[in-house]
């Protein structure tokens, strides 16, 4: 394979001759350039296979450190939600994961964790940043509450930010810390990390919830209790 | 590795060996690489896209806000996927020139990369005033569609003297008159 070849054949023939063009010249310029596309498809295949989680399990979602909890925290039962506050069909589910959780108490545990869809919801962001801001004076779960009770009064309202303060305000929180954590970046990041680990599991709607790893669609109350009881008997 | 330092050892002296003296062989080269490179890109965008995972995001901070956003697909399908079409065309045009040296695959080309450039831009208008963050893989496809384009505005030039360029020349003269 030695470039030799072709200045011999440059001397027999006119340089730029197009019928002189060697078949095997040609058949090696396609083969090969299929298979560097080949090779590239392939390599690309295996890189983006790496990365997508497998098997579904605790380990592959578990409860992070900084998630927002109920119920205990040692439990083998894992549930976490991906919710956008802005999402009438999360208003609908907070109330029955509030109750699964009110029935099943130290069983289980559940976490919540945003996945707000910038696009379709105006304030949804915020009413998350309102949620983690409240958190951060000990009354995350009550502002989540309050919040999905009130969605009505403040969806795609142009007023949201006054809303959510009065809410606060009820829930006898600091309205001014609030206000100063609203914009704090570490807020901002947290909803951001939220966010991601909600695409790398592959949320693509609101809400999903995740079982011990697994994603499920209770149909209905009852639903969901069995498959909640199941896996307590599971674990 | 050997295999493929000896394929690209073969590929060069093809080229060498066909390229007609008007277009420098750098240029083929180039639009070899670009088309092969932004291919890898947006196809690997393409199906991260499908699998729902996070890319491993890079220098920059805001890949899953971008590859996530609603600007990320086109009538269902993933702009990725138009983009890994765009530039796999480009390599299969680039390969077919270097086999037939038929002038007529290159300015296909030359059209096409506009068609390129003015996606990409819109993109990274997208990214930067209304999404307002930047996904480093649509950067990197943005930078080799801007090079493409170079390249296509440089085959009119060559291939055209005569007609196209001066077309192109006069339009600007035209314009700047206009103007003032």
């Amino acid at each position: 394979m030695n470039e030799n070849n072709f200045d011999n054949s440059d001397k027999k023939t006119k340089i730029g001759d197009k019928k002189d063009r060697s078949i095997f010249n040609r058949i090696f310029l396609w083969l090969s350039s299929f298979l560097i596309i080949i090779l590239a498809v392939w390599g690309i295949l295996k890189i983006a296979g790496s990365l997508s989680p497998n098997n579904e399990s605790i380990e592959n979602l578990p409860i992070l450190e900084q998630d927002w909890i109920k119920g205990n925290k040692n439990s083998r039962v894992v549930l976490i939600e991906y919710s956008d506050f802005e999402c009438p069909a999360c208003a609908m589910y907070a109330s029955i994961v509030n109750q699964i959780v009110k029935e099943f108490g130290d069983k289980i545990v559940l976490a919540y964790r945003h996945f707000p869809l910038k696009d379709k919801h105006k304030n949804a962001e915020l009413a998350a940043y309102f949620t983690e801001a409240a958190g951060r004076q000990g009354k995350f779960w009550e502002m989540h509450d309050v919040i999905f009770e009130k969605q009505a009064e403040w969806a795609e309202k142009n007023n949201a930010e006054d809303l959510f303060i009065e809410y606060a305000k009820k829930l006898s929180l600091d309205v001014n810390l609030l206000n100063k954590d609203i914009d704090s970046e570490e807020i901002k990041n947290k909803v951001d990390n939220d966010f991601k680990s909600g695409i790398s599991a592959k949320v693509n709607y609101t809400p999903t919830l995740f079982l011990n790893g697994k994603k499920i669609s209770p149909e209905s109350y009852e639903d969901f209790k069995n498959i909640i009881s199941q896996a307590i008997g599971n674990n | 590795m050997k295999i493929l330092k000896i394929l690209s050892a073969k590929l060069s002296a093809i080229i060498k060996f066909s390229s007609r003296p008007k277009i420098p062989r750098w240029l083929i080269g180039i639009l070899f690489v670009g088309g092969l490179a932004g291919f890898i890109d947006s196809f690997y965008l393409t199906l991260e896209h499908y699998n729902g995972t996070a890319v491993r995001c890079f220098i920059l901070k805001g890949c899953n806000k971008v590859l996530a956003s609603s600007f990320s697909e086109i009538m269902g399908l993933p702009v990725a996927l138009f983009g890994a079409a765009y530039y796999l065309l480009i390599f299969i045009l680039i390969i077919a020139y270097i086999d037939t040296e038929k002038k007529i695959l290159l300015n296909i080309i030359s059209r096409l990369t506009v068609a390129g450039f003015i996606m990409s831009s819109w993109f990274l208008f997208v990214q930067l005033f209304i999404i307002k963050a930047v996904c480093t893989y649509c950067l990197f496809s943005a930078f080799i569609s801007i090079i493409l384009f170079i390249l296509g505005l440089m085959i009119i030039k060559i291939t055209d003297a005569d007609s196209h360029w001066q077309k192109l020349k006069n339009t600007f003269k035209k314009i700047k008159k206009f103007i003032l």
